[in-house]
């Protein structure tokens, strides 16, 4: 047994028999890779005090996260990191339509792309330039985290463990009950599978 | 047993899985090779790793664009880890001059690494990249188990990364710094680093930067060379190093290395540096170290290092002798390679004769004759100097056989050697405080005191001294700032606001790590203590969807309550006596993005950032009146008068009525920060990077604050801006630094890098010297630093008209501008007692310029456009008589009764037609008349050039220069020119230096002691390059003080029987033209009124003169 599980199982007793601290300890788990996730999808770090709304887009994923946690109890690790990793693509999904979808609030905000004869790259407008608006980005953004959705079961389970769960690849093939060679195959055929989708991702990044 | 693949398709995923493992070995497969079998399987094989590595850089595509540049001393956290794809950091583990080094994983192998990337980042200079690129090229091909190995060179977001191998261990010079290491132990790792080296040196490879810090051990015990970031290839031409480029590690350098000669670096220097990391095995500390890194040089290059069995005696006869045959200063005297440094190293520890041998006193007597010839016939010729002169031959030749004389002699020569050195050195380090004053970074000033007084100690000549008198003087005039503490909050900090009278700081959270709990944290600002936290949201109340965070926060005036605005639109109230939570409501609908209390209309002013502004009753918190802006708001602030709100499209409101009363002007558009003046009648406004200054009842427009590197205040929109209350600093803040700045002059002290969103929040405490800084995880309390030698206090946040000493009292006037009750603008004036402290203040015309103050008639005040000379009472300010003057009357000199006031006017023609200012007259302060005593003639006036440029009085003559190139001396009581003295030059100043001797300042910086009546030229100096704008003159304690319009002060020891002028010091540049210089009459003060300034500098010369002699400067 790893420390990771050690720590996880114990949580998950202690929620079973109503410690609601647990489920507090639970999400400070996730809430890490979790923001790293949201900043990612935003590609750039927010330059202007609106753009604070990434942290407010956080912690909303970690509430969903959190009543989630209320109405279902894992049953062991695994059903707690594949949980977390649903609730975090759900967040994601949903984040990136609401907020710069057709009717989302950036939507309304313009941002300019950097004059060329501009060496500082100070836009003529008060927002920096930011990629992250980018709709098609954030198309196939949301479009990815649909596809992870799609995988087969266990290169699902992988995927949520390796990439949203960030956990080794030792601790994940323990968790699965697997071989690390074979934990690797899943985790090649998912990510292969994913590319496949994504073709053009590297043309338009 | 490992099954065998059935189809294509298993052998493929089990072919791109050996493909993955080889990568990770020192011989990585191509696809052919891993394909040799099935060569039909290549082109797919290809085709997955090629797909592989297109949606890696998706997957691990880096989440944060890190500023990894971090030029400023003082950051406030430490460098953020670098986002690579496919590794995941987890520490940084060591940083040098050049490069960062960090533990990492990486992800696809499951295995650690050594991630080492160039500290600027992508700022760094194209050649330290190409540096970078040869320490990767030259250690790819140096594969040794005993150095580092390299698995890959990487450029991510524009930063170059080298993957190197992780060893699990320690440096030696984490072992050095605990202590000594047996003689054997030293002796066999010092063995392997030279088996090590050979290997490279036989690759045609330098390392030339060994040292303990760059030797690992590993956990079993093996040693590894590290870091060749200074390495070069030998018969390779790669520009990398000129002559005279010293690079290295100054207390392991090699001589040759110390004097920047490349072509003299071979093997043994790098077998120099392994001898001095043997050194500093031996004894704990390395051969050479001085206070600075010129001092060391210094050593390196001449001193002997002392023997190791003086330092440690149990340090064995033959390993010293090993040791100092390697730091011999000669290379050739040392091991010709580092392979027979190694054999004799083996010999030693196999107990068999080592070839080195010892050097003897007498040999080392003739090495120091030999490298300082010069000295050594110095000391001959004092020899025989000492014989010719000396009385007793016989008795001297037997003097000379003893031992006695021979030490006096060598100690002669040992000094003349330690003059020399004391010289050089004293340069050096003087170049390097310069070099800091100008620079500024933080921790400065007190450095650089510290650094003089130990200059002082190395220069006896008037020059030295005139030299770090000016630094010195540079360091008493100016601002510093330090950190007093640091505090690890773990949580994240959007707003600060400290309690106005006791010693709180309120720290409102953004969001936590944990998400679910937020709160205000209290931390005492006198014990660093934090204090009980006022939690606003509790965990189980996620289902109610009460989970918040703190978007604005402030104190009452009176400090009784902490108001908190928060993300979700609330309000909450806390009684600061009880620290209960008094009172909530839900206030907007949006962010609270601001709360601002005015205590005279008992209101509570909040904004939210979708635009709504609304009143509230600060005692019923019942709402009273609202209104909208229509763009995103981003903060507020209150005037006296008035509510202004920064947004893209921000307002200005009237407190009376809540009604708009500007908005659509330049200035309200995308203001992004907005703070209040301390007088309460202004604004410093933040547009995107650029800071100003506002008076807003008039909207004018004050100051721009500039860093003068970026021609901008910053470089990134300013999102936190705060001013103390005692008006002298403001803080401002970016993204990524942190700017405090002198509001007096509108200058930039310091300047902190704090990076990853490390300064969101900034606050002053009360006592105006102490700031906080506090952001992701930290909080930094940093204490402005000046030296008691100076004060000013502003009059109020606009530029001064005019500043004045009174005649012989201590008293400090001050005349501004300002904007008064009755919308009707008006003059503020102040006089300050500087002994007791004790000011008066009142108000004035708005149109008053130029003051005097006469201690027997009161302040005369002149009003150009009025034409007349008003005089007021000094302490209640109210009028006493108007004098009708000229007009454009300027150039005002009060004589030494203080009753006639001479000053320089225009005249009306008899056509109507005024003359330019070519009049002197003279006003009876007392009887309130004006008599005209000389004008210029008609034929100056025809040629243009009667303009008078300056004017100066004593008992017996009046002195007026002019622009028809005569500096005329006049009857005092009448005017009557009794001569005229011919220039060369504009005369733009001029003082009085009793017995007949007048201090002339020219339009080109030169100022002449001249002898009156003939105009004698007495002294003439020239340092100052720039118009002098004026003198002050202390008689008694002889000094004089010029200044200049390039902001420049000169301070002069004043020889009144010499007649001349010694220049002691010099301070500035200020941050603009120096208007007025004034020596109060007990020669104790300095007033100093620098153009644009909103006080004026009072320098107290008693402690400029305690604070120099401390310094061991004379005055």
């Amino acid at each position: 047994m790893t420390e990771t599980t050690f720590f996880l199982e114990n949580c998950l007793e202690r929620l079973k028999s109503g410690d609601l601290d647990a489920r507090d300890e639970l999400i400070a788990r996730v809430s890490c890779r979790l923001r790293v996730l949201v900043r990612q999808m935003l590609q750039d770090y927010p330059r202007v005090a609106r753009w604070e709304q990434a942290d407010d887009l956080f912690q909303e994923a970690a509430i969903r996260l959190h009543r989630c946690l209320a109405e279902v109890i894992p049953a062991t690790p695994q059903d707690f990191f594949s949980l977390a990793a649903l609730q975090i693509r759900r967040e994601l999904r949903d984040m990136a339509r609401h907020y710069f979808g057709p009717e989302g609030h950036a939507a309304k905000h313009v941002s300019a792309a950097p004059n060329a004869s501009n060496p500082s790259f100070l836009s003529e407008r008060f927002e920096p330039f930011d990629s992250s608006l980018n709709p098609e980005r954030l198309a196939i953004w949301t479009e990815f985290h649909a596809a992870v959705d799609r995988l087969p079961e266990i290169e699902k389970r992988v995927f949520d463990l390796l990439w949203y769960n960030e956990l080794s690849q030792t601790v994940a093939a323990k968790m699965l009950q697997i071989s690390v060679r074979h934990l690797r195959r899943h985790w090649q055929s998912a990510r292969l599978k994913l590319q496949e989708q994504f073709d053009q991702v590297q043309d338009k990044w | 047993m490992t099954q065998q693949p059935e189809s294509d398709e298993e052998l493929l995923v089990e072919l791109l899985l050996n493909w993955e493992d080889s990568q990770s070995t020192t011989a990585p497969k191509t696809a052919e090779r891993i394909c040799a079998a099935r060569p039909d399987l290549i082109v797919e094989l290809k085709r997955r790793i090629l797909a592989l590595a297109r949606i890696d850089r998706l997957l691990f595509a880096p989440a944060i664009t890190q500023d990894l540049h971090s030029s400023f001393e003082g950051s406030l956290v430490a460098s953020p880890f670098p986002n690579l794809p496919g590794y995941r950091v987890v520490a940084e583990i060591g940083r040098g001059g050049m490069g960062l080094v960090f533990k990492a994983v990486q992800l696809r192998l499951n295995r650690l690494v050594a991630i080492k990337l160039i500290r600027s980042g992508k700022w760094a200079s194209p050649q330290i990249v190409a540096r970078f690129k040869i320490e990767a090229e030259i250690l790819a091909k140096v594969q040794n188990r005993g150095i580092v190995q390299i698995h890959d060179i990487l450029e991510s977001d524009g930063v170059l990364c080298l993957i190197l191998e992780f060893v699990d261990g320690k440096s030696l010079a984490e072992t050095t710094r605990k202590s000594t290491t047996a003689p054997l132990e030293a002796a066999k790792i010092v063995r392997e680093i030279a088996a090590i080296i050979a290997t490279v040196h036989e690759k045609g490879i330098l390392h030339r930067d060994i040292k303990p810090g760059n030797i690992l051990i590993d956990a079993a015990g093996c040693v590894k060379v590290t870091d060749f970031g200074l390495a070069k290839e030998l018969f390779v031409d790669s520009n990398q190093t000129a002559t005279g480029d010293v690079f290295g590690s100054p207390s392991y350098m090699a001589p040759e290395q110390a004097l920047g000669d490349p072509a003299k670096i071979s093997a043994r220097t790098d077998v120099y540096a392994i001898g001095a990391t043997l050194y500093e095995l031996l004894t704990a500390r390395p051969p050479f170290a001085g206070s600075s890194v010129m001092d060391t040089l210094i050593q390196v290059k001449t001193q002997e290092p002392t023997s190791p069995r003086i330092i440690v005696k149990s340090v064995p006869g033959d390993l010293e002798t090993i040791c100092l045959k390697c730091l011999e200063k000669q290379s050739e005297r040392r091991y010709a390679s580092a392979a027979a440094l190694g054999e004799d190293l083996d010999r030693y520890l196999r107990g068999i004769p080592i070839k080195a041998r010892a050097v003897t006193p007498m040999e080392r007597g003739f090495r120091w004759c030999h490298r300082n010839p010069g000295t050594a016939l110095l000391s001959l010729l004092t020899l025989l100097s000492v014989i010719a002169f000396t009385a007793g031959m016989t008795r001297l030749v037997s003097r000379l056989n003893s031992a006695n004389e021979q030490a006096r002699l060598q100690d002669l020569a040992l000094k003349s050697e330690e003059s020399r050195s004391a010289t050089r050195e004293f340069y050096a380090r003087y170049g390097y405080i310069r070099e800091r004053g100008l620079n500024r970074p933080l921790g400065w000033l007190q450095t650089n005191l510290d650094e003089i007084k130990d200059a002082a100690k190395l220069t006896e000549t008037q020059d030295g001294h005139q030299l770090l008198r000016s630094e010195s003087l540079r360091c008493f005039c100016s601002f510093d700032a330090r950190v007093i503490r640091s505090l690890v909050t773990g949580v994240d900090i959007n707003r600060m606001a400290h309690h106005p009278a006791r010693p709180i700081l309120a720290m409102g959270d953004n969001v936590s790590e944990n998400s679910l709990s937020v709160s205000v944290r209290l931390l005492d600002t006198n014990t660093y203590e934090e204090l009980k936290p006022l939690a606003f949201t509790v965990s189980a109340s996620v289902g109610n969807q009460k989970v918040d965070g703190c978007r604005s926060l402030t104190f009452t005036s009176t400090g009784d309550k902490l108001l908190v605005g928060s993300r979700r639109g609330w309000i909450y109230v806390w009684d600061t006596s009880t620290w209960n939570m008094t009172d909530s409501w839900q206030a907007h609908a949006d962010w609270v993005i601001g709360i601002a209390i005015d205590p005279e209309s008992n209101a509570i002013y909040s904004a939210s950032s979708d635009g709504e502004l609304k009143q509230w009753d600060l005692v019923t918190h019942t709402p009273l009146r609202q209104s909208k802006v229509d763009r995103e708001v981003y903060g507020l602030c209150l005037t006296r008068k008035h509510l202004i709100v920064a947004a893209d499209a921000g307002c200005v409101l009237s407190l009376s009525d809540f009604r708009s009363v500007a908005q659509s002007q330049n200035w309200l558009k995308n203001l992004t920060s907005i703070a209040p003046t301390f007088d309460g009648k202004g604004v410093y406004i933040a547009h995107r990077e650029r800071l100003k200054q506002m008076e807003v009842a008039h909207e004018r427009e004050g100051r721009e604050f500039t860093d003068p590197r970026l021609r901008r205040a910053h470089q990134e929109s300013i999102r936190s801006l705060v001013a103390s209350r005692c008006g002298r600093f403001a803080v401002s803040a970016d993204i990524s630094s942190v700017k405090l700045w002198d509001t007096i002059g509108g200058t930039l002290i310091s300047s902190v890098n704090v990076g990853n969103e490390g300064g969101k929040a900034v606050e002053f405490l009360p006592d105006g010297n102490r700031f906080a800084i506090a952001g992701r995880d930290e909080v930094r309390l940093y204490e402005i630093q000046q030296h008691p030698s100076w004060t000013a206090k502003p009059l109020n946040a606009e530029p001064l008209f005019d500043a004045t000493l009174a005649q012989r009292q201590p008293v400090l006037a001050q005349l501004g501008t300002s904007f008064s009750e009755e919308s009707v603008w008006r003059g503020d004036i102040q006089t300050q007692d500087l002994a007791t402290g004790q000011n008066h203040r009142g108000v004035t015309f708005d149109t008053d310029r130029t003051m005097v103050f006469s201690d027997t008639a009161g302040i005369a005040i002149t009003n150009p456009g009025n034409s007349s000379i008003s005089l007021i009472d000094r302490e209640t300010f109210s009028p006493i008589r108007n004098i009708p003057c000229g007009p454009d009357a300027k150039d005002f000199v009060l004589d030494q009764t203080g009753m006639r006031l001479y000053y320089v006017a225009d005249e009306l023609t008899t056509t109507g037609t005024r003359k330019p200012p070519s009049c002197v007259f003279v006003a009876d302060l007392l009887a309130g008349t004006t008599t005209l005593l000389w004008s210029n003639s008609e034929s100056a006036i025809r040629l243009n050039r009667s303009q008078i440029l300056a004017i100066a009085i004593d008992q017996k003559w009046l002195i007026s220069s002019s622009r028809d190139g005569n500096v005329r001396i006049h009857e005092s009581k009448d005017g009557t020119v009794l001569s005229a003295i011919r220039v060369t030059s504009d005369v733009t100043s001029l003082q009085m230096a009793g017995d007949s001797l007048v201090l002339t300042g020219d339009d080109r910086g030169t100022i002449r002691v001249m002898r009156l009546p003939d105009g004698t030229i007495q002294d003439e100096r020239s340092e100052h390059l720039d118009e002098i704008s004026g003198f002050a003159l202390d008689d008694r304690n002889g000094i004089v003080v010029s200044s200049c319009r390039g902001g420049l002060l000169r301070f002069w020891k004043w020889d009144g029987q010499r007649k001349t002028l010694q220049l002691h010091g010099t301070a500035g540049p200020f941050s603009g033209p120096i208007r007025r210089v004034k020596i109060s009459d007990d020669g104790q003060m300095l007033m100093i009124l620098v153009e644009g300034e909103t006080a004026a500098r009072i320098m107290h010369l008693r402690h400029i003169r305690k604070g120099l002699h401390q310094l061991g400067l004379t005055w």
